[in-house]
Formats: structure tokens, C-alpha cells, sequence
């Protein structure tokens, strides 16, 4: 290693030193375009702020829950349904880091870990740079720009829509990347074992994407006569101490979601409403220099200039990466375009979560491609990259515009589907009722995004909207409403019948009543929420009529209300509440 | 003369880590400053409570931990690696210590256990 590079953070003013600050300024204005303005810049607010769909609150539901019982032993009641002895059955590590963060920080756990989500992505994005860098310094300060992509339209949603466990295992992922490069460090099997667990218990499906990478890299090695043996021994030994630390996890696991979700081949195309980030939304200009990018590495593999070339990179040759194997950045992207393309071949939904980090995985080809320009122009200066790299995240954080010819950043700034107003009703819930009190949501506006309900910490009955618009348009007023159970279903509800045996509630004959979705007396109910607002202003004016049609008993009382919500309480469920009448 | 060597060699690791503290004490205060640029409506007491937990949960930690295993790699690739290093220790731990009982209101002393780890085993390592 040159003085320069050595130096590091050194207070020198030098060429690394000068490229850490970018880096570090890059993280920043990663942070600044993701979550910054999305967050109204501010990191803590009143209410769960930017959450804009049902799995954003699904999250955070759990991870309060969670602090709220000081262990993850068991699921919050009301998240499945009102069991009490549901096993906690999903990934653990994004939850815990959330609750840690939320205690150091004194930031609420809906703030701490939404923030903690685009800290990880920063960090994965920093990570690919310095994987990038073992192999060529100006690929990866040509490769950063695109990262920034992780905040266009469809990517995103990943943040927004709350796929935050699977971009946290893919940020462990692409460290991994990194720590297959770094060939001088030591306990590498314990390196690889602390990043299988950590992948295997953020998110149980990018542990198989990770399994099919390391295949690849090791039949890599095999090839090129690299380390093979070490790296598989490394690897198996690495896997051993992973599947021992997760065993607890993954027990729960095999006797959940495997049962539930089982692996089928078949192909999809569509993922519901979710958009899909294709390679066409990567735009001509992109792919054609991902495109320069393969082609760099089939000229650095087939060319007999290949020494002379990696020469040019002194990290590579005095890291020591290991003899012909430039090919790794290019594995990467294969592999990315493999699991993003897996739902060909049964991976499901789960392929097109692995495209949210493509503007991270497929970065180095985008970055090797502008190089390959750059050279053969015969202009390769320090300057030019830095100028070549600046320009570009001029252009992708959409600063400067290229008249729709590039993708770019896309600017989210909502305070998204909780309002200040909803919030205070769910605390005051949490605050003034018995976790055991049955409570039925009529109609609000954002009720239809249903893990929001779970907000209120007890079992969220919602009457079905349909129900209500034809009650409406029936101009009845009804007693008895179709209902849902807003809940999460996915693993079955496993329990623990003994140590390693677990049983799943769904598909049990003796718990198919138990609070299932179904008609629904609203006099049966301790407490009735509505809104007394929307931007439908009939569906508000139903509930008023229902509310004060209830209120005439005597026995139900408003007994919360701000400008938006408003919660009933009944002295007497169960008894008759309510006449079904013509409006 | 042994012990001459190691006296010199330890006086050698103190001075390296001490500049490298001194590194991520400038990191730690630039971060609080461009925190504060970029979250404009927050106020310096809770950027500095984030940024110092950021440091405490995975920085400082991710930091200590690679003290025991590079050889070679550099400061910043140690950083970088040790956070995520440090994400999956910390959280892990956290799990299991919840199962058994240990609130986790109390595992915030988990990052300060690995820092201690890290510098023990990272000290004994590079005598």
C-alpha cells in the first residue's frame, strides 16, 4: 500500500483523503434526497411520519409492541388476531436494532427505525463503493451516482411501502461482497458466519439469494484455481456457526412460514399493485454503459493486456484480491439479475424485492462502462472522474435535469397515511382501554390500509367499506356489518405445543371461530371509532348518523374526539344498540 | 529484550489506535454538523443523540471488532465492514438475551460490550 493510501483519514490533504470526504459527503446527500425530505427534515415527529402503506405500520406495530413486552418471545396480541401465545415469528434483527436505537436515541421506535432503514441503504451504498474500489478506485467513484437511483419512482417503494427487513438483509448481503474481497483479514469464517446470521435473521429469503451467490463465487474460485478449498472450508465452517446462532429462529421458521409459504415453481409477472422496477427503467443512456461495462470485463479477461491493465490499479494488485479473479463486481451483477428475474423460476414477490438494491448491486457495471469511455477518449485523470461523478449525481439526484434521457431521484415528501388527529385517538385507546376490550372501527379514510388499526394495541375489528357505501346507498342504517380482522396471517399464527414442536392456530378446528373475520353486531363492541371527516364526505356523514342513532341509548357515550376521530364507549355490549333503519 | 519488543510494538498499536480515535472523532463531529444541514428542523440535541447513537450502535463497535481480524485492510474498509458486523452481533445478541428474560430497555450495553471485546481481543492480537 502507497503512503497516500495508507494515510487514510489523515489530516493531509490528499488524493484518499479527498475521496473520503466525498464519500462521506455522498452518504449525507444520500441521506439528505432519502428519507430528509421525506421526513420534512426532521428525524422525530409527533406521529409515525412518511409511512405510506399497511406494511410501514406493520412494522412499526410490531417493533412497539415488541419494547413494549421487552422480548421478542411471543407476537403482539393484537397483531395476530388476540392469541396470546404466538411465537415471534418474523426475522428478528431489524426489530431489535430498531428498539436499541429507539433507547439510545430517545427517538419513538416508529422514527428510529424508519430512519434506521435509510441508514442502511447509506451504509450498503458506502459498502459497494469500497467492494467496487478493491478492484478499480475510478469505477467506483464512477459506480456511486447510480446508487442514488435507490430513490426513484420504483425502487423507493421499497422504503415507503415497507420492505425494510428485506433491504436490511440486502445491505448485510452486499457486505458480504465486500468481505469476499477483503482477502487479508482474519477469522474469515467468523466474518461470513456474524453475515449469514445477520441475513438469515433480517430476512429468511435473501439468505437462499445469498446461497446462490456464494455458490457462484466459489465455483468462481474453482475455475480460476483461486482459494477454492480455504473459501470453502470458510464458507461451510461460516454456515455451520450461522445455522447453530439461528437455530431458535429457524426452527420457527421451518414450522411457519415454510408450512405456510412453501416453495412452488411457478412464474409471476405481477406483484399486485406494487410496481416492479424492470431494466428498462434504468433508461437507454444507463444500460448502454452497463452494457460498456460487461464488455470491460470481457476485455480485461480475454485480452492479453489483462495483466498490464490490472497492473494500472495498484489497490488490486497490492490487496492481493487473488490472481484473475477481476471477474468478481461482474458476478455481482449476474447474480443481481438472476434473483431479480427469479420470479421465472418460483421466487415469487421476493425477486422483485431483491431489484429494489439494483441500483447498488448492478452499480459497477454502470461505473466499469463510464471508465471504458473515459479510457478509450484516453482522458483518465483524477479530475475527469471526479468531474464525471459529480456531474452524474448531478443528474441522478435530479439537481440538474436531463430532460427525462436519465432516471432520477424522485422527490417523496408527505407526511404520508397517519395524521396527528388518528394518532392522538390510537394513544388515547392504548392509554383508557382494557387490552381485552373489543373495539370496531366504522370508517376512516386511511382505515382501508389495515395494519394502521393495530395502532390502538388491541384487536382491530373494521367493518368492511363495501358494507358501508351500500348501506349508503341502500340509505339504511345498519346494526350488522361484514367484517375483517385486521391481522397478520402469513405464517399461521405458530405456538409452541413443546420444544421443538410448534403448532400453527389457522387450519385448527377448534380456534376457526375465534375472532375471524365475519358479521359483526356493532352493539357487541366495548368502544366504536370513526372518523367524522373525509374526503368522502358522504361515508362521514354515515357514521355521524350511526353514531348518534347509538348515543340515543343512554348507555354509549362519546368519550374521545378531536377534529377527525371519534371514539364511542358502550356500557352494555351485546345488548341492543342500534335500529336498522331507512335514512 | 522480549519484552523490550512488545513494550515497542504495543507503544506502536496505542499510537495507531489513537489516531484512528481521532479519525472517527472528526467523522462523529462532521457527521453531527451535516446532520443538522440536511434535517434543518431538527434540533442540535436530537442530531447529536442520533449521530452518537449511530457511533455507539455501529461505528465505534464495527470498529473495534475488525481490530481483531485485519491484517491489512484499511480504516475505512474496517468501518464500513464492522457496522454491518456490528448490525448483526448486536441485534442477534439482543434477541436471544430477550428470550431469556433480560428487557431490552438494558441492551443498550450491548455495543459497549462488543467496543470492549473488540479492544481487548483487537489489542492481544496485534502484540
Amino acid at each position: 500500500m502507497d503512503k497516500k493510501e495508507k494515510k487514510g483519514f489523515g489530516m493531509k490533504l490528499t488524493v484518499s483523503n479527498f475521496e473520503y470526504a466525498y464519500i462521506f459527503l455522498f452518504l449525507f446527500l444520500f441521506l439528505y434526497l432519502g428519507c430528509a425530505n421525506l421526513f420534512d427534515n426532521k428525524i422525530s415527529h409527533d406521529f409515525p411520519y412518511g409511512y405510506l402503506a399497511s406494511d410501514t405500520f406493520q412494522h412499526q406495530t410490531r417493533v412497539e409492541g415488541i419494547k413494549n413486552e421487552g422480548g421478542y418471545n411471543f407476537e403482539p396480541f393484537y397483531i395476530v388476531k388476540g392469541y396470546k401465545d404466538v411465537v415471534g415469528y418474523y426475522p428478528p434483527i431489524i426489530y431489535h436494532a430498531g428498539i436499541i436505537f429507539s433507547y439510545m436515541s430517545g427517538l419513538q421506535t416508529y422514527d428510529g427505525l424508519y430512519f434506521l432503514v435509510f441508514f442502511f441503504a447509506g451504509m450498503a451504498s458506502v459498502t459497494m463503493y469500497f467492494f467496487i474500489r478493491k478492484f478499480s478506485r475510478d469505477a467506483a467513484l464512477l459506480s456511486l451516482p447510480i446508487m442514488l437511483l435507490l430513490f426513484s419512482q420504483k425502487p423507493y417503494i421499497g422504503f415507503v411501502w415497507g420492505h425494510w427487513p428485506s433491504l436490511t438483509a440486502q445491505y448485510l448481503l452486499v457486505a458480504f461482497f465486500l468481505a469476499v474481497t477483503l482477502a487479508a483479514i482474519e477469522y474469515r469464517w467468523l466474518v461470513y458466519g456474524i453475515l449469514f446470521t445477520g441475513v438469515m435473521l433480517s430476512h429468511t429469503s435473501e439468505f437462499v439469494f445469498l446461497g446462490i451467490f456464494t455458490i457462484i463465487y466459489l465455483v468462481y474460485l474453482l475455475i480460476t484455481k483461486n482459494r477454492f478449498i480455504e473459501e470453502l472450508k470458510n464458507v461451510i465452517y461460516g454456515g455451520i456457526l450461522a445455522v447453530a446462532v439461528s437455530a431458535y429462529y429457524l426452527l420457527i421458521f421451518y414450522n411457519s412460514w415454510m408450512k405456510t409459504q412453501p416453495y412452488e415453481f411457478h412464474i409471476t409477472t405481477n406483484w399486485g399493485g406494487t410496481p416492479i422496477l424492470m431494466l428498462g427503467d434504468f433508461g437507454y443512456f444507463v444500460l448502454f454503459f452497463m452494457m460498456l461495462g460487461v464488455v470491460y470485463f470481457a476485455v480485461m479477461t480475454y485480452s492479453k493486456k489483462n495483466e498490464k491493465k490490472a497492473g494500472k490499479n495498484k489497490i488490486e494488485k497490492e490487496e492481493n484480491i487473488g490472481k484473475n479473479l477481476h471477474l468478481i463486481p461482474l458476478l455481482v451483477s449476474a447474480f443481481a439479475l438472476i434473483v431479480g428475474y427469479a420470479n421465472y423460476f418460483g421466487f415469487d414477490f421476493r425477486a422483485y424485492q431483491s431489484r429494489f438494491f439494483w441500483p447498488i448491486y448492478l452499480s459497477a457495471l454502470f461505473g466499469f462502462g463510464i471508465l471504458i469511455a473515459i479510457d478509450l477518449l484516453k482522458v483518465r485523470k483524477k479530475s475527469v472522474i471526479f468531474g464525471v461523478s459529480i456531474a452524474a449525481i448531478l443528474l441522478f439526484s435530479g439537481f440538474v435535469s436531463s430532460g427525462g434521457a436519465l432516471p432520477a431521484y424522485s422527490k417523496i415528501n408527505s407526511p404520508g397515511l397517519m395524521n396527528l388527529n388518528e394518532w392522538q385517538s390510537f394513544k388515547w385507546i392504548q392509554d383508557n382501554t382494557n387490552s381485552e376490550d373489543k373495539i370496531f372501527f366504522l370508517y376512516g379514510d386511511v382505515y382501508n390500509q389495515d395494519a394502521i388499526l393495530r395502532n390502538a394495541e388491541r384487536v382491530p375489528f373494521l367493518a368492511f367499506e363495501t358494507d358501508i357505501i351500500d348501506a349508503i346507498q341502500n340509505r339504511t342504517v345498519k346494526r350488522y356489518y361484514n367484517t375483517e380482522i385486521s391481522t397478520d396471517s402469513g405464517a399461521g399464527f405458530p405456538y409452541r405445543k413443546s420444544a421443538f414442536i410448534l403448532g400453527m392456530h389457522s387450519g385448527e378446528k377448534s380456534n376457526e371461530n375465534f375472532n375471524a373475520p365475519g358479521v359483526y353486531d356493532i352493539c357487541s363492541f366495548d368502544y366504536v371509532v370513526f372518523d367524522k371527516a373525509s374526503v368522502q364526505p358522504v361515508l362521514a356523514q354515515y357514521n355521524i348518523i350511526v353514531a348518534n342513532d347509538m348515543i340515543k341509548t343512554g348507555w354509549i357515550k362519546p368519550v374521545y374526539q378531536n377534529d377527525l376521530a371519534v371514539i364511542l364507549k358502550n356500557e352494555k355490549p351485546g345488548v341492543d344498540c342500534l335500529e336498522e333503519r331507512s335514512i | 529484550m522480549k519484552s523490550q519488543e512488545s513494550i515497542v510494538l504495543k507503544k506502536e498499536v496505542f499510537e495507531e489506535i489513537k489516531k484512528e480515535i481521532k479519525i472517527i472523532g472528526i467523522l462523529f463531529i462532521a457527521s453531527a454538523v451535516l446532520g443538522k444541514i440536511i434535517f434543518y428542523n431538527e434540533s442540535i440535541m436530537v442530531i447529536l443523540r442520533v449521530v452518537f447513537s449511530l457511533f455507539a450502535m455501529f461505528i465505534v463497535p464495527g470498529y473495534a471488532i475488525t481490530l481483531v481480524m485485519e491484517k491489512k485492510a484499511e480504516f475505512a474498509e474496517r468501518i464500513v465492514l464492522g457496522s454491518a458486523l456490528s448490525l448483526a452481533i448486536v441485534s442477534t445478541a439482543s434477541y436471544y438475551l430477550g428470550l431469556s428474560g433480560l428487557n431490552l430497555k438494558y441492551h443498550y450495553i450491548l455495543p459497549l460490550l462488543l467496543i470492549l471485546v473488540g479492544f481487548y481481543f483487537g489489542l492481544n492480537n496485534k502484540e
